[in-house]
């Protein structure tokens, strides 16, 4: 019974706005179910962000899953207890000897690219990359998948927040544009819950081949059906259908196959690759759509790591390269590039891993690490630190870990804020009051 | 026991720092969805919701106030095809006139002993067809791995859709996931067809002690895991975790990062030779002192012998087997896959008692779970990408003889999402529909892509079997009896044949109705 109240009262007094989008829904399927039942029952009280002015960005939210060993990205080379505890794994300093192999490319002194974030260098030195580091998330558990869903969720340890910070953040603002009937998609096979709650959103793993397939001339009679059969299901299965098929039309516009980055970018052929190339080509086609989610994996090096070339397989290194790669061919297609809204980028991972190698050429589940923020409006070519908490064993956290002095929270939510022009920071990160570090430019 | 999980930040040294300004929370909003749900399943089930261990982060309830599958559970009046919902792949025709003949209890007793089970015809199509499934581990080492790989996948699809032992490839599917591994890593890649063969399937409705032991002498999960090469002064904690956070306690089940440290160690020597058995690799054993759950483990002698150092790891086993939070765990992911998404309480706590008191017998768990009363009142699940398509298969009335070769289909499929043994972290592929549900245009192409096969080297839906009589009456009463078992709702049916009578009857018009049929929300549910 108090769940029904409050689901009146929201509807009452929350959400003017989402009435008349979910009137437009109610409209476009022609059937005969009732507005109190498209209007979201979770929707808080909040003043909704508003939308169509240009100092707002889209956002592309990139999470590295597997728990990224971030001193082999970004290494923390004038820490002599990073030599210490990883005497076969550490990176070389960029002054090392002459001739030493894979050395690191120097950031400010103290941290360096290693060779596989090498070709983030000019992103970097161009100021549109921040570099953050000993930053993540205070929830402990060094479990891959609490860790990930706290991240994702937006509040760490507390199974009654719904959905993701994205989500929320997409919940509580209008839509940049209207009319659009995506504002949000994961390439993704199921929807991230960093994305759950979002109202128009859906896991879209190959945005080329949306459609219900078969004969040409019957789709649309045989989509319409089913848009009608699903206006009765229950809430997550017709909201999806709903949005599928209204955005069959949209993504038909947009020749994904055919895209041509500026500025001479080319992404790597790989997934990850693909996946940026179709953001940025949705990005261009200026639908609407607001927010991208994408994963990329392979981060669990707990043996033969291999973050640099030639060493135990370069499995790390090569995937190291693919991120850096892509992420560099955006930043010169997109960033640089000429887009309606400005474009935001953060990367983040669940944790970092042990300050100590392991016997096995790798690094089990650690705490600290390092992330990343890349835009114009972000204020890169630095890298952030809340006071480096050192790497002696002594204020190592549990004796093995890099502790974290840097809530990623603080990233994200300066970022909506300031990037995406959302003020409900305590609806989207719960209970949490940042610290603006400079993470963005006016 | 278990620590607080909170750590302070040091944020002392941070002076440059702006302040947001702080807003007040609106706590009950975010505190509406486990009462909203609780209440919800209160009024459907006449008990309160089970709070759910976390597993995999993906188990998590839904994001608003609406039961799922609950409208379509409403339409589902017979307790006996609600059984079959859940003890098979699909309601095909033979096995609904099988649970017909021989009542709830007969059918479910029928399907629980499966060993009893006549699956010769099976077992000779799996011979046939993928006989790489019976070779050792020392002969598939070298074998193409890809083929090696395709032909698992091509029996879990063939045991699915033909197996009479229909039961026990939903629980198979269910300890996959709970013991999953990614089979594209070259440490697992053929050393799966041994797990699966030898661990998973024997045991599926056995008894989790045995199954869970097996699982933790499995070359495959120990390379899987990193356990192999795990060695004393540097043990890997990945294994050690996983065992306890994802396959007995979960992650709230009471263990500390100094259990899983101390239980790295005392696992060290947990190998596996290079044919894929089991070896035990005592240079790599931590002899000194250990304390694992509160209990000791003393130091030894370098003369202790092998069954003493491996023996420590068996003893810790059995501890976390004994376990109350294993019991509870097991049986609420047990619960959750074959009852309901958020099993009632009750039912959780009634399963994990016969966890306890049978020691782990799985038959005993899945009786306790898989009554007509808890079935009557379970809302319905959404169908995960594998089981959709074995069972539009199977309403189509598929035969080992109209599937000649089914990687198409399975290729096809994998676009939704569940690329079967793929799943790339050890949580398994997520029980959960706001996961799956997202993917409907997908599942739309996928089901299109089923009903149009008319191959006679792959796959061939005879739509005869659909217009008989050949009139759209008579298929409309086909789609009815063969997909529905009867309970298609009148306004699904009136829509159905609108489209159907929408042009000139056609085989081809039918095969759009039809995949029309399995598209439907109500297909996408059981």
């Amino acid at each position: 019974m108090a769940a029904r109240s409050m689901t009146d009262e929201s509807i009452e007094t929350g959400c003017q706005e989402y009435q008349s989008l979910a009137r437009r829904d109610f409209v476009t399927m022609a059937s005969g179910i009732g507005i109190a039942a498209l209007v979201p029952t979770w929707l808080p009280q909040v003043v909704m962000a508003q939308s169509s002015n240009s100092t707002r960005d889209i956002i592309v939210s990139v999470f590295l899953s597997g728990g990224t060993d971030g001193m082999s990205m970004v290494v923390p080379y004038g820490d002599p207890d990073y030599y210490t505890g990883r005497p076969t794994l550490a990176i070389p300093r960029p002054d090392a000897a002459a001739g030493t192999a894979n050395r690191a490319t120097d950031l400010n002194g103290f941290f360096g690219f290693s060779p596989g974030m090498a070709p983030l260098f000019p992103a970097y030195t161009a100021g549109d990359l921040l570099v953050a580091h000993a930053t993540g998330s205070i929830d402990t558990s060094r479990s891959h998948f609490d860790a990930q869903r706290y991240i994702e969720v937006g509040k760490p340890r507390d199974t009654n927040v719904l959905g993701g910070w994205l989500g929320r953040h997409l919940a509580t603002s209008a839509p940049i544009r209207s009319s659009a009937p995506l504002r949000a998609l994961g390439f993704t096979a199921g929807l991230p819950k960093t994305l759950e709650l979002a109202p128009k959103t859906l896991p879209i793993p190959n945005p080329a081949a949306f459609n219900v397939g078969g004969n040409a001339a019957t789709a649309n009679d045989r989509t319409q059906w089913l848009s009608r059969n699903y206006a009765q299901a229950t809430e997550a299965v017709s909201n999806a259908a709903l949005d599928s098929s209204n955005t069959i039309a949209l993504l038909q516009s947009i020749n994904f196959n055919g895209y041509r980055p500026a500025n001479g970018a080319t992404y790597p052929n790989s997934g990850f690759g693909n996946v940026l190339r179709s953001t940025a080509a949705l990005i261009k086609a200026d639908v609407g759509v607001e927010a991208i989610h994408a994963f990329k994996g392979g981060w669990d090096t707990h043996a033969n790591q291999g973050a640099a070339p030639g060493v135990d397989g370069q499995g790390m290194h090569n995937n190291m390269m693919d991120l850096a790669m892509s992420l560099a061919a955006f930043h010169a297609d997109v960033i640089q590039g000429t887009t309606a809204y400005g474009v935001t980028v953060v990367v983040i991972s669940e944790f970092g891993r042990n300050a100590r190698e392991n016997g096995t050429r790798g690094t089990d589940h650690g705490r600290g690490n390092a992330a990343f923020a890349m835009g114009r409006k972000i204020n890169g070519g630095r890298v952030l630190t809340n006071s480096w908490p050192g790497l002696a064993r002594e204020v190592l956290e549990a004796g093995q870990d890099l502790r974290v002095t840097l809530d990623h929270r603080d990233i994200l939510a300066e970022i909506v804020q300031n990037r995406l022009g959302n003020n409900n920071l305590s609806v989207i990160f719960p209970d949490y009051t940042p610290r603006f570090r400079g993470v963005t430019k006016p | 026991m278990t620590p607080s999980r909170f750590e302070t930040m040091d944020t002392a040294t941070d002076s440059t720092a702006a302040d947001v300004t702080a807003r007040q929370s609106r706590r009950r909003f975010f505190a509406m969805g486990a009462s909203a749900l609780g209440a919800i399943a209160a009024t459907s089930s006449s008990v309160a919701e089970a709070q759910p261990p976390k597993a995999g982060g993906r188990t998590l309830p839904l994001p608003s106030g609406v039961t799922p599958g609950g409208d379509v559970a409403l339409q589902w009046k017979d307790p006996l095809l609600r059984l079959v919902r859940r003890a098979s792949m699909g309601l095909s025709p033979s096995e609904v006139a099988l649970a017909r003949q021989r009542g709830y209890t007969g059918y479910l007793e029928y399907q629980l002993n499966a060993e009893a089970i006549d699956d010769s015809e099976l077992d000779a199509l799996i011979a046939t067809r993928t006989p790489m499934l019976s070779m050792t581990g020392a002969q598939l080492r070298t074998q193409d791995a890809n083929e090696v790989k395709s032909q698992l996948f091509d029996a879990a699809w063939y045991r699915a859709l033909f197996s009479k032992r229909q039961l026990k490839e939903r629980m198979v599917e269910f300890w996959t996931d709970h013991l999953n591994m990614d089979i594209d890593l070259d440490a697992v890649s053929w050393r799966k067809v041994l797990d699966d063969r030898d661990v998973i399937r024997p045991n599926a409705l056995g008894n989790f002690r045995t199954l869970l032991t097996a699982s933790a002498h499995s070359a495959a999960m120990l390379q899987y895991l990193n356990q192999t090469t795990s060695r004393t002064p540097t043990p890997n904690q990945n294994y050690a975790r996983e065992i306890m956070e994802l396959h007995t306690l979960g992650v709230d089940g009471g263990y500390t990062q100094t259990d899983v440290a101390e239980l790295s160690r005392i696992l060290t020597g947990w190998s596996a030779t290079g044919d894929g058995a089991f070896a035990w690799n005592r240079a790599f054993h931590d002899r000194n002192a250990k304390t694992f759950l509160g209990r000791s483990f003393p130091a030894m002698l370098a003369t202790a012998t092998d069954a003493q150092m491996k023996g420590e790891g068996d003893l810790a086993i059995e501890m976390l087997l004994d376990h109350a939070s294993t019991a509870r765990y097991v049986s609420y992911k047990m619960a959750r896959f074959l009852l309901a998404y958020e099993p009632p309480t009750a039912v959780v706590d009634a399963t994990a008692a016969a966890y306890t008191r049978t020691r782990g017998d799985i038959k005993t768990m899945i009786r306790t779970i898989l009554t007509s009363q808890n079935l009557s009142a379970a809302p319905a699940k959404y169908k995960r990408p594998f089981h959709l398509g074995i069972s539009a298969m199977l309403a189509m009335g598929a035969t080992p003889a109209t599937v000649p070769n089914l990687r198409g289909v399975r290729g096809n499929n994998e676009n939704l999402g569940m690329r079967l043994f793929r799943w790339p972290q050890p949580d398994g592929f997520p029980d959960s529909v706001v996961w799956w549900s997202g993917l409907v245009m997908s599942r739309w192409q996928h089901l299109q892509f089923l009903s149009a096969q008319s191959s006679t080297t792959t796959y061939r839906v005879d739509s005869m079997m659909f217009r008989s009589p050949d009139t759209p009456d008579g298929v409309l009463n086909q789609m009815n009896a063969r997909l529905f078992a009867g309970e298609m709702p009148a306004s699904m049916r009136s829509a159905l044949s609108t489209y159907l009578r929408g042009a000139a009857y056609s085989d081809a018009r039918v095969r759009e109705t039809l995949s029309l049929a399995l598209s439907a929300n109500e297909f996408q549910w059981y």
